[in-house]
């Protein structure tokens, strides 16, 4: 495997690592009054043992991020592109999932040492509106900045749907529909950036409008931002998986795509946050609500006395889903789906990269397998034949292309687009020519024999 | 100005709605003229039904606190009804507090302070 494939995908996801250090460890300053997700009176930030709990979770969270920090450069001894993935997902899977695990423990510390101190803050089945802010801030984000981008994402959709289905594959649909889907998730969610909770950090109604406002212009900001980068990112993707721009092209832009879209949201949040904390020590009478009852583990939000479905996150950044309306349920399986794909895909490669294709020939036909039948060229359909000593150089539209498998379609020099189902580390090779194009497999001693039998003045 | 909307208390959340807002008004937290969040926004924040902020806001409006116009929404709006009307609605509502406070045993001198609390507090809020 090409070690610059190597480095692009340890640089596209090493920086998980830091950026996860980097969010709990800011967890132990405190948001309005809440640390470590749970929600203390403004005296109490101040108690030595809270300060100690702080100090040891930190401990804790770098002792397992400096475990997770060496595993990754395994890849620079592994050949195979599906040990490559298998080292790299799921040492990510564990990037996102071990540093959970000091800031649960220390969160419930918390919570203990909160109900032994008596720091809860009256009932939490109240429900704190400030009707200045609310009133001032009514108003919701424009749809025209986005509409450009949603058109923009859309074209290659509609481009490939024009050009007829028969000319276009499956694969290269679900890519551009799944990109433009994203593109509309983005958009709603610019959308929805204003109907979220007015913020209330002080009984001045001054502050609630300000930050509210802060928090709405730089999130409306970095959906739109996003929504735009996707839009781009559709277009780039499109040509590469066509064929009409070079594989270079395609990791740079994602290198991009994925810079571009965590600078944004790191400055959305970072941005919003400071100003709270300004905001919060300026204010003469600050408030704030308790509402623990309703954060799993400080995590999860689960508020059935909550209409809303989409609120401000408390650990990390951006908003969460309330797992007490359905669309938070939906939500939430789906992101678990996605989480669960992450060890899953690996695996899959795997079965690709390690399971032979196996050509064989039958009385009437030749049958290539690899994991399940994926192709059979009947003798009555072969127009003609052609054997290589060696293989064109080519270049994957569609499919698998490993050293060891080449199982799509490709675009092959001298020959134009057409499916190749070989190993290329197996000469001969067969180029066999039927009414609907050419399909380019291994010269089994099998085969050669059945090509000799079927067509006429085919010799080896 | 902070609406503070408790959902174990045994007063309807309309009501609370009502006595909040008219509360503010004295307390000059909220200005005549001031606008105040449409219906539909008010709900989804509080997470209530809509019927239930309409259910206040009418009242208010029947109250002459507030007035409710379709396209500008909501707004602070102390209607000038007669002195002697606003007396008449009041005196029955005192009345009814008044019984309930010599059923419960409160004394007449005890009324007095705390009807003088109440007015002063309201005074120095203003």
């Amino acid at each position: 495997m090409n070690i610059f494939i190597k480095i692009f995908l340890l640089v596209l996801l090493y920086p998980v690592l830091p950026i996860m250090y980097f969010l709990l460890m800011n967890e132990t300053k405190p948001r309005k009054n809440i640390v470590l997700g749970v929600t203390l009176p403004y005296p109490a930030l101040d108690d030595p043992e809270l300060k100690a709990a702080c100090q040891q979770f930190k401990r804790a969270l770098g002792k397992a991020v400096l475990l997770l920090a060496f595993p990754p450069f395994l890849v620079f001894f592994a050949d195979s592109i599906s040990v490559v993935m298998f080292i790299l997902f799921y040492w990510l899977l564990l990037a996102i999932i071990i540093p959970f695990i000091p800031y649960t423990k220390y969160h419930r510390k918390l919570k203990a040492l909160k109900q032994e101190r008596n720091w809860e803050a009256g009932s939490s089945q109240k429900i704190l509106v400030d009707l200045k802010a609310l009133a001032a801030n009514d108003v919701q984000a424009k749809v025209w900045p986005v509409i450009p981008a949603l058109l923009v994402s859309a074209f290659p959709l509609a481009y490939e749907l024009t050009a007829g289905l028969s000319q276009t594959h499956f694969s290269i649909l679900a890519v551009c529909a799944t990109l433009l889907l994203v593109t509309v998730l983005f958009f709603t969610l610019y959308r929805l950036v204003s109907r979220q909770r007015t913020e209330i950090i002080a009984e001045d109604s001054e502050y609630n409008l300000v930050l509210t406002r802060i928090r709405r212009v730089n999130w409306t900001r970095f959906w739109l931002s996003a929504a735009w980068i996707n839009a781009l990112y559709t277009v780039i993707l499109w040509l590469s998986v066509t064929g009409r721009t070079v594989f270079f092209v395609f990791l740079l832009a994602t290198a991009l795509y994925t810079v571009a879209i965590l600078w944004t949201v790191l400055k959305a949040e970072f941005a919003t946050r400071n100003m709270q904390h300004k905001l919060a020590a300026a204010s003469p009478a600050p408030l704030y609500t308790d509402e623990d009852r309703y954060w799993i583990n400080g995590m999860f939000y689960y508020n059935p006395n909550d209409q809303k479905s989409l609120v401000s996150n408390r650990v990390g950044i951006g908003m969460t889903v309330n797992l007490a309306r359905p669309a938070g349920k939906i939500t939430m399986a789906f992101a678990l789906l996605c989480l669960l794909s992450v060890p899953v895909l690996p695996l899959w490669v795997m079965a690709e990269e390690f399971t032979p294709l196996r050509i064989e020939a039958t009385e009437s036909a030749i049958v290539i397998t690899h994991l399940s039948e994926i192709a059979k060229i009947m003798a009555q359909e072969i127009e003609s034949v052609e054997l290589l000593p060696e293989l064109p150089a080519a270049r994957r539209i569609v499919g698998t292309g490993m050293d060891n498998l080449r199982k799509g379609t490709f675009d092959v020099e001298g020959y134009g687009r057409g499916k190749l189902y070989l190993n290329p580390r197996q000469p001969p090779f067969l180029v066999i020519y039927t009414r609907q194009g050419f399909i380019m497999i291994n010269g089994t001693g099998e085969v050669l024999a059945f090509l000799e039998d079927k067509i006429p003045g085919f010799s080896p | 100005m902070i609406l503070s909307l408790d959902f174990s208390s045994e007063t309807p959340i309309y009501l609370q709605i009502r006595n909040q807002v008219l509360l503010a008004i004295a307390g000059g937290k909220l200005k005549p003229g001031e606008k105040l969040p449409a219906i539909r926004t008010l709900a989804n924040e509080a997470g209530v039904n809509m019927m239930t902020v309409n259910k206040a806001y009418q009242l208010l409006k029947e109250e002459g606190i507030i007035s409710i116009d379709r396209r500008s929404g909501a707004f602070v709006s102390l209607s000038r009804d007669s002195k002697a009307d606003v007396l008449a609605r009041l005196s029955k509502e005192l009345e009814l507090i008044v019984s309930e406070a010599k059923v419960k045993g409160i004394s007449k001198a005890e009324m007095r302070e705390l009807f003088n609390r109440l007015l002063e507090g309201m005074e120095e809020e203003k």
